[in-house]
């Protein structure tokens, strides 16, 4: 065996010590010879030093995953589904900002435009557009109350803009 | 677990509290020393221990132990002498954790909350410069051993769990590790 190959195998060794690879059995050989022999301890060193930067320096599996499959090519089905979650990030989006906007100082014109429109663009988001759909699905009452009614906070917000309508000379 | 002591050599007030026998090494030799080979003996301790605190615990202890009786040991084996010492007090100290079982227990540096814990002594093995160049060589190797190795590295599997995941024998997965760090050494050496 030539002298790199020995020290190939000692840092093997080391690592695996390092690691907790070992066998209960060559880990307590291992261990013992450590008592006595330099090389062996700063291989050690060396092993934990390495194990250490390499972590350092290696990013997390879960990213690399992640990297590799935004890399590879998307099925139909599965970009579909990216682009329906993207469009209700946006609509989600959008009905934040109009609350926001209703509840600061805007005038009550601008107010009342912007929330009848939202209501009609969420009403006919919701019941219109996906009239082909409700046609296969099997509905229930209470499913239909509760996703796709308009919400309550956004109907007292329409009213409200009613009042201040009428309530102006 | 003890509190970790703060990352430092010994001082002479500490060196006298500690050592029964009296000083027998001059604290500056002992201070020397330290910067010298404290980085080896805390990598060392912390690949024995598998404990932050631990093995800072061990390594003030192994100096405590120079200053006190450090005169038997000669200038040219005064490294080796160090890990003799730092061994046995790493055995000590593992005996009063009644931690016989450590062969078992996961490297402490796997796991993400120690790292938070004893960020201080990994933080003083890191360095920047050789980060980089790791980083390089790292996304130089050939794909399978790439994958091994940072699953092993960053993901808390064993080997062997590793090889059961990827329907690959364990050997082919050591041997892709074992071939990786070989590669990774070499680059380090050459460059």
């Amino acid at each position: 065996m030539t002298e790199q190959n020995a020290d190939h195998d000692l840092n093997w060794l080391a690592t695996q010590y390092a690691l907790g690879e070992l066998s209960p059995a060559d880990h307590a050989v291992f261990e013992a010879r450590l008592a006595t022999d330099e090389a062996a301890c700063l291989a050690v060193a060396e092993a934990v030093r390495l194990m250490v930067q390499l972590r350092a320096a290696t990013v997390p599996v879960g990213a690399v995953a992640l990297a590799a499959t935004s890399s590879t090519p998307v099925p139909g089905r599965q970009l579909a589904r990216r682009w329906a979650a993207a469009w209700v990030t946006v609509a989600m989006l959008t009905v934040a900002m109009a609350w926001f906007a209703v509840h600061q100082a805007v005038p009550p014109a601008a107010v009342e435009l912007a929330s009848t429109d939202l209501l009609a663009r969420w009403t006919h988001a919701g019941l219109v557009d996906d009239a082909d759909a409700w046609d296969d699905a099997d509905l229930d009452g209470e499913w239909l109350d509760e996703s796709l009614s308009a919400p309550n906070w956004l109907v007292q917000a329409v009213q409200l803009a009613d009042e201040s309508k009428s309530a102006r000379p | 677990m003890t509190q970790a002591r703060p990352f430092r050599p010994p001082s002479e007030q500490e060196i006298a509290a500690n050592t029964a026998g009296g000083m027998n090494v001059p604290a500056e030799i002992v201070e020397t020393a330290y910067h010298e080979y404290h980085q080896d003996l805390l990598a060392f301790l912390l690949g024995v221990l598998r404990d932050g605190h631990l093995a800072q615990d061990a390594l003030q202890q192994t100096f405590l132990k120079l200053a006190e009786s450090g005169g038997q040991a000669r200038s040219e084996t005064l490294r080796g002498w160090l890990f003799q010492v730092a061994y046995r007090e790493a055995m000590q100290i593992r005996r009063r954790q009644r931690s016989d079982d450590v062969h078992r227990q996961k490297s402490w540096w796997m796991a993400p909350n120690d790292l938070s814990v004893d960020s201080e002594p990994i933080q003083n093995l890191i360095q920047q410069e050789l980060t980089e160049k790791l980083r390089s060589a790292v996304q130089d190797l050939p794909v399978e051993q790439r994958q091994v190795l940072e699953r092993r590295i960053q993901g808390e599997e064993t080997f062997a769990e590793i090889a059961a995941s990827m329907s690959t024998p364990l050997g082919t997965v050591l041997t892709r590790m074992r071939l990786a760090l070989e590669r990774l050494r070499k680059r380090l050496r050459d460059d």
